[in-house]
């Protein structure tokens, strides 16, 4: 296919993949880009495919969006939002991810950058030492099966009520960290045995902790809102809901797409298998769904707990806050405007931020006036992102991160482990790794430039900059 | 696939991500060689003794759809069960869905000692999975979530 002949350019930052591309299209395809990431996804052709096939969901309002980072996934891309009509809309298990509320919380501490100075190779060790990471489930808490579904039901605040955490916690978190609509019966035996020991683990792959230091500040105002400042030492956890949020996933997408012939469903990949969202395997999904992202809330304030315990170890007494904590992966039911009319929709985000304009009602308060906090982690050689949204378009969405350049067998193949630990040191970068391999398939190089993204996302009006974020000890799973 | 050989397994870039693909001249074949290549790819270490004896029993309506379920069994053993598949024996025939499998595995619980999990797979996809015959070989080809 020639990219070229069917993509419309609608301004500096918008592409529209028009409905007629394929059959079974509901809606055009709008992608927000620049022109010289455009020539890669051209070239690459996968994603923009994507974009179009996402657009064929039975239901689907708007448009099939992509939002900066956008590169190839399964079923939907990465960086792909879609959003289908209550009651009969198509609700996909693929259009969330395998990694359920795989999100990013961030945490500000009392320090500066000099309260460290000697101190950032101890303390990188501590928290490596604090919180498991890599593979397996090595280090997570033994809970009961009781405990299983108050964390299912409950999210964060079981953790918070177990003394892991503060009632504040919660009020710094999408959906106060525990979404409502949870049901834990439709989480599989399977998913929860694989969830029961892994609580409070970091997982492999991209997760993270970082300590880092904010760097730049964009936007002095709205950094004071969040209480950040030049110079300051913050904490950002990236993690999800582990073995059990992907069990649920492999569930469901199998259901699904057994169930698709009794509904009527043709779709161009079967990874989109969905059912209705009034049907009983939509109404289980959305249960089971929002209980692996409550087991992904209480990870992150598991994991919170953990880092606050390493700190006071190295540096003493001090108070550490939530600034925010955002999900990628997740389905929501949320009210916005589509061709002037309001409607009840199911946003599905893989890969993607929410990304409230500001003056939105369900922001909490010292946020609601200024927008959505937007946390996007780049590599861990260059930096992260503190965005708040703007606009709202493309249902109040905006990137997630830095997006991968290179695959994990590429980086494997072209990088090599020392020269890439030797440019982390001397970016003063402390690097704790579970695995060589953890070293490689991470490395900056194999990342897309941040910065350009979130670039891309600022003049496309999704969100504004307001703070980097530098890091300087990083644990990698 | 090497022309030489009329059975293996590969592992191949997908996105940011990889895929497995398998061939051999039986269909059951390629659900071992895939199985087993994938337990490979995501573990490391000594030899897995057959020590114990698992059994699955799967059914589907096609072929993709048994291969995507039969490989989601091998991830479940290891961070489920937390046991090493070393052994499989696949036998395929109809079943009232279409298709249906019985699978013997032999293998032991993970040793931290001596077997490294070195690959976190999320899990196996339905994106672009495929399963087909041509001429005297069957070819099966799945992406992976990493």
């Amino acid at each position: 296919m020639v990219w070229e002949d069917v993509l419309q350019q609608l301004d500096e930052y918008r592409w529209q993949i028009p409905r007629g591309y394929k059959p079974g299209m509901l809606v055009p395809g709008l992608i927000f880009t620049d022109g010289e990431e455009l020539a890669f996804l051209k070239e690459e052709g996968q994603a923009l495919e994507q974009v179009a096939n996402a657009a064929c969901l039975p239901g689907i309002a708007g448009y099939s969006y992509a939002m900066p980072d956008i590169h190839t996934g399964y079923g939907l891309p990465i960086g792909g939002v879609v959003a289908t009509k209550l009651p009969d809309g198509l609700i996909t298990p693929g259009g969330v991810g395998y990694d359920i509320n795989c999100g990013v919380r961030l945490l500000a501490t009392p320090w500066q950058e000099e309260d460290l100075e000697d101190k950032w190779s101890c303390l990188a060790d501590e928290l490596y030492r604090a919180v498991p990471s890599g593979l397996g489930a090595r280090g997570g808490l033994k809970i009961s099966q009781g405990d299983l579904e108050q964390v299912l039901l409950r999210g964060a605040a079981w953790a918070v009520e177990q003394g892991m955490g503060f009632e504040e916690d919660l009020r710094m978190s999408e959906e106060e960290g525990g979404m409502s609509g949870a049901d834990p019966s439709a989480v599989s035996p399977r998913a929860q045995k694989r969830g029961q020991g892994q609580l409070g683990t970091l997982g492999s792959g991209n997760h993270f902790v970082e300590v880092q230091v904010v760097d730049r500040v964009y936007r002095e105002e709205e950094g004071k809102i969040m209480g950040l400042a030049q110079g300051q030492v913050v904490v950002m956890i990236h993690s999800g809901s582990r073995g059990l949020g992907h069990q649920v996933c492999t569930d469901y997408t199998r259901r699904m797409v057994g169930a698709m012939d009794r509904y009527g469903i043709k779709l161009p990949d079967r990874q989109l298998a969905g059912a209705p969202l009034n049907s009983p395997e939509g109404r289980q999904y959305f249960g089971a769904m929002a209980a692996a992202a409550n087991y992904a809330w209480a990870n992150r304030q598991v994991l919170t707990h953990r880092v606050r315990e390493a700190l006071a170890k190295v540096m003493g007494k001090g108070e550490i806050r939530v600034v925010w904590d955002v999900a990628h992966n997740i389905a929501k039911i949320e009210e916005h405007i589509v061709d002037g009319e309001k409607m009840k929709l199911c946003v599905h985000r893989k890969g993607a931020t929410r990304a409230f304009p500001p003056g939105h009602g369900l922001l909490p308060d010292p946020y609601r006036q200024m927008g959505q906090p937007v946390l996007v982690p780049g590599d861990m050689g260059s930096g992260s992102y503190v965005l708040v949204g703007k606009r709202g378009e493309g249902f109040a969405s905006a990137c997630h991160g830095a997006g991968r350049r290179l695959s994990r067998g590429e980086a494997k193949r072209r990088l090599q482990r020392d020269e890439i630990l030797s440019e982390l040191a001397q970016a003063g970068v402390e690097l704790r790794a579970s695995s060589r391999q953890a070293v490689l398939e991470e490395a900056p190089t194999a990342y897309k430039d941040v910065d350009k993204v979130v670039r891309i996302s600022e003049g496309a009006g999704l969100t504004q900059q307001v703070l980097r974020l530098a890091p300087r000890g990083v644990i990698k799973g | 696939m090497s022309p030489k050989e009329n059975r293996g397994c590969r592992i191949f870039d997908h996105g940011g991500d990889a895929g497995i693909a398998a061939w051999g001249p039986r269909l059951e074949d390629v659900f071992e060689l895939a199985f087993l290549g994938l337990v490979d790819y995501i573990v490391s270490g000594e030899r897995v003794r057959p020590r114990e004896e698992h059994r699955i029993e799967l059914s589907a309506s096609d072929g993709e759809d048994l291969l995507v379920a039969w490989l989601g069994e091998a991830l479940f053993l290891i961070d489920g069960e937390g046991w090493l598949p070393g052994r499989v024996k696949v036998g395929i025939g109809d079943g009232p869905q279409g298709l249906s499998l019985e699978a013997k595995v032999w293998g032991e619980a993970i040793d931290p000692e001596c077997h490294w999990i070195i690959r976190d797979v999320k899990a196996v996809t339905y994106h672009g999975s495929r399963l087909v015959r041509q001429g005297e070989t069957w070819q099966a080809r799945v992406v992976l979530d990493l």
